[in-house]
């Protein structure tokens, strides 16, 4: 055991070390100290000091989340296998989540007749992988409005019967529609999506520069009383391209250094067009996470975060399931462990899943288009993306809709997309092609794709269309703006030629629109 | 001991990302890859390092929950870290009412301009990204008494604070990291 005096001696070295580098960090005059030893560690400390970048992560918070990211995702799989349990009778899904749920299935009792599983009528297929349901029964959440959850009956059950549950915050109501889910499809018909659409590795999202706002719109649902001034400006700043950035980039346009060249002949655009305010739903976002948290069974508290500055609320369970929400932008994802490795899925199933976990979760799948893309992306995974009904989709960024990753064990592990309202419209006067090719010289606009043009190129246009981009209003909504595409391709300094497109507002300022 | 900074290690991010995808737990190589970086970027935009790491903690966790969608294009996967961060940082400064400066924003093609230059890659200067990879030799309480100290000049007492630590505790331990690098180093550095 040392004596006090090596024990004073070494605190006091530590303490006049200590009291060196504080000097010496503070900005004071260097410090000498007399024992060699010392001398050099404050030499070295002098050394980290002025050459170590100030831009350095904290290593336990690079540990932590490094943690965080890789030992919270385990790949053996602990959850059941749902294709499995579609080939079962399925139970509503919450009716293991949310106590109010018994209620509704004491009232369903009473009715007698009425069966909230699903059941496949006599015309129905034995083999899991077609089920035939004639009517979709959906809950409706009080929060949004939306549909919490379905499940089938036959018409004769259902017709006529609204059930609500004694609990308050939950009131479901047995609806028929008959737009979710056709009445009883023959063995090899696919439901909901189109004929190519079953060829794996074939997408047909919808062009976003066909359909203009003007023959796809839906009847407005609100006017909107904000002038042309409240249409935000298109620029690297204000376009909204989904919960995740897709690969591809894009951003404000170059200051300068660019030359322009047309080689196309410019099109009439037409006089105007409609833009689009879309809206989150207004609900108590802690409220709505957690009602989606037990939809999903994911047992925690909601947390949220508001330090970078957009707020998120979140949902995580202990195996990595996460459900986020964005309640300023309408913008959700959600991840989960993948399971034990299948492929005992086919396009037709995984589409069933994923509009089985949007009605789960209570996403509006009523507002989708009734035709969905599916693409095999691997040997057991699929891509399932739908599309928001009656409104053109946004020409960068993700689709106003979902994407949604299922398993071959037919697993959601990834969801993402909008979950908005259309809650108005309005007519917009459009600036002429011409003039939005000389906007697009100056460098207005969105710049997407054709690589870095700080050092000046060339763009060469070959085709200017109408298109739309979803743009923030920074007033809590959504603009659904249209916009002037200008395909073509940019020649960098280096001779390098990559396709460009310049999306350019079309709003005529200083207009009147009509709501 | 040779301080010259390593050969850069020509990663197969393709290799990379497809072992993520396949499984999440292997998301490891490519966060260790872009961790630094993704982290200076944050830093020199918002300026504090509690907003970087929160910036930095969304820009993986999105990333990695967006991965099994992702399609390789054969652009660095860092472009795409890059677009994310840079999207949450434009929505904060969004929400916040602060003006974004353009150059902040501008990250045409997925690239964000100021790691354009091999140079900044990893460190300002060699010696400086060699000193860095010695410290990360330490142990990890003597790596981050060194970080915290005299990366992000903070003082004892609110390292002691970050570390549940006292503050005679923490003068220990800096003088203890600061023997431990001596000694990593060969005293070649002198």
């Amino acid at each position: 055991m040392p004596d006090r005096l090596d024990v004073d001696l070494v605190e006091d070295r530590i303490e006049r070390l200590n009291r060196a580098i504080d000097r010496l960090v503070d900005g004071g005059p260097a410090p000498v100290l007399q024992d060699p030893d010392l001398q050099e560690l404050l030499s070295l400390a002098g050394r980290l000091y002025l050459e170590l970048p100030r831009d350095l992560p904290d290593p336990a918070f690079r540990t932590r989340l490094k943690a965080q990211l890789t030992d919270e995702h385990p790949v053996v799989g602990h959850r059941r296998a749902v294709l499995s349990a579609v080939e079962a009778p399925r139970r509503f899904p919450y009716v293991a989540a949310l106590a109010g749920i018994a209620a509704l299935l004491i009232a369903v009792a009473g009715v007698g007749s009425l069966a909230l599983w699903s059941q496949r009528d006599s015309g129905g297929t034995t083999d899991g992988s077609q089920l035939v349901r004639t009517v979709a029964v959906t809950a409706t959440s009080p929060l949004t409005g939306s549909t919490l959850g379905f499940a089938t009956a036959t018409m004769s059950d259902v017709a006529g019967v609204s059930i609500e549950t004694p609990d308050a915050e939950l009131s479901i109501v047995p609806e028929v529609t008959t737009d979710l889910i056709s009445p009883t499809p023959a063995p090899t018909e696919s439901r909901d999506l189109p004929s190519e659409g079953l060829t794996p590795g074939a997408t047909t999202a919808p062009d976003s520069s066909e359909p203009t706002a003007s023959t796809a719109a839906p009847e407005p649902t609100r006017p909107v009383e904000e002038g042309v001034a409240a249409i935000p400006p298109v620029d690297g700043t204000t376009v909204e391209d989904g919960p995740v950035p897709l690969a591809s980039g894009g951003g404000s346009g170059p200051d300068s250094g660019v030359t322009f060249v047309l080689d196309t002949q410019l099109p009439d655009l037409g006089s105007s067009s409609l833009a689009y305010v879309l809206e989150p739903p207004r609900v108590d976002p802690e409220a709505f996470v957690g009602e989606v948290g037990a939809a999903l069974r994911i047992e925690g508290d909601v947390r949220v975060n508001e330090a970078t500055g957009e707020p998120e609320y979140s949902v995580d369970a202990p195996d990595g399931t996460t459900f986020r929400w964005y309640p300023s932008s309408g913008e959700f994802s959600y991840a989960a462990p993948a399971g034990a490795m299948s492929d005992a899925l086919d396009d037709q199933m995984a589409l069933e899943r994923s509009l089985e976990w949007l009605a789960q979760v209570g996403y509006p799948v009523e507002r989708l288009k009734q035709d969905a893309a599916v693409q095999q992306l691997g040997e057991s995974q699929w891509l399932v993306e739908t599309w928001a009904e009656a409104i053109p989709q946004p020409g960068v960024g993700h689709q106003l809709g979902t994407r949604i990753i299922v398993e071959g064990n037919g697993t959601v592990t990834s969801a993402t997309g909008y979950w908005l309202d259309v809650t108005g419209t309005m007519t917009v006067p459009l600036l002429t092609a011409e003039e939005a090719w000389n906007e697009a010289r100056t460098g207005a606009g969105y710049w997407h794709d054709g690589g870095t043009a700080a050092a000046g190129g060339e763009m060469r246009c070959g085709s200017v269309t109408l298109s739309y981009l979803l743009t923030d209003s920074g007033a809590g909504s959504l603009i659904l703006q249209p916009v002037i595409k200008l395909d073509g391709v940019f020649l960098d300094t280096l001779g390098s030629e990559t396709p460009v497109s310049i999306y350019v507002q079309a709003t005529r300022q200083g207009g009147e629109n009509t709501p | 001991m040779d301080l010259d900074e390593p050969e850069p290690v020509q990663v197969d991010e393709g290799a990379l990302v497809a072992a993520a995808k396949r499984d999440p737990r292997e998301f490891g190589p490519l966060y260790e890859l872009y961790v630094d970086r993704i982290y200076r970027y944050a830093y020199r935009r918002v300026g504090t390092h509690h907003e970087a790491e929160d910036i930095t903690a969304q820009t993986f966790q999105q990333a990695l929950q967006a991965l099994p969608a992702y399609e390789w294009r054969g652009l660095p996967f860092g472009a795409w870290l890059f677009r994310i961060a840079g999207n949450i940082i434009n929505r904060r400064g969004r929400t916040a009412g602060r003006e974004v400066a353009v150059e902040d924003v501008t990250v045409f093609s997925g690239f964000e301009q100021a790691d354009d230059d091999p140079a900044d890659y990893v460190w300002r200067s060699e010696e400086a990204g060699a000193l860095a990879e010695l410290i990360r030799t330490l142990p990890p309480d003597q790596q981050r008494v060194i970080v915290l100290k005299f990366s992000h000049g903070l003082k004892n007492r609110e390292i002691g604070d970050l570390m549940g630590r006292s503050e005679g505790a923490i003068k220990q331990l800096v003088h203890r990291a600061l023997v431990s690098l001596r000694a990593t180093m060969g005293r070649s550095y002198a």
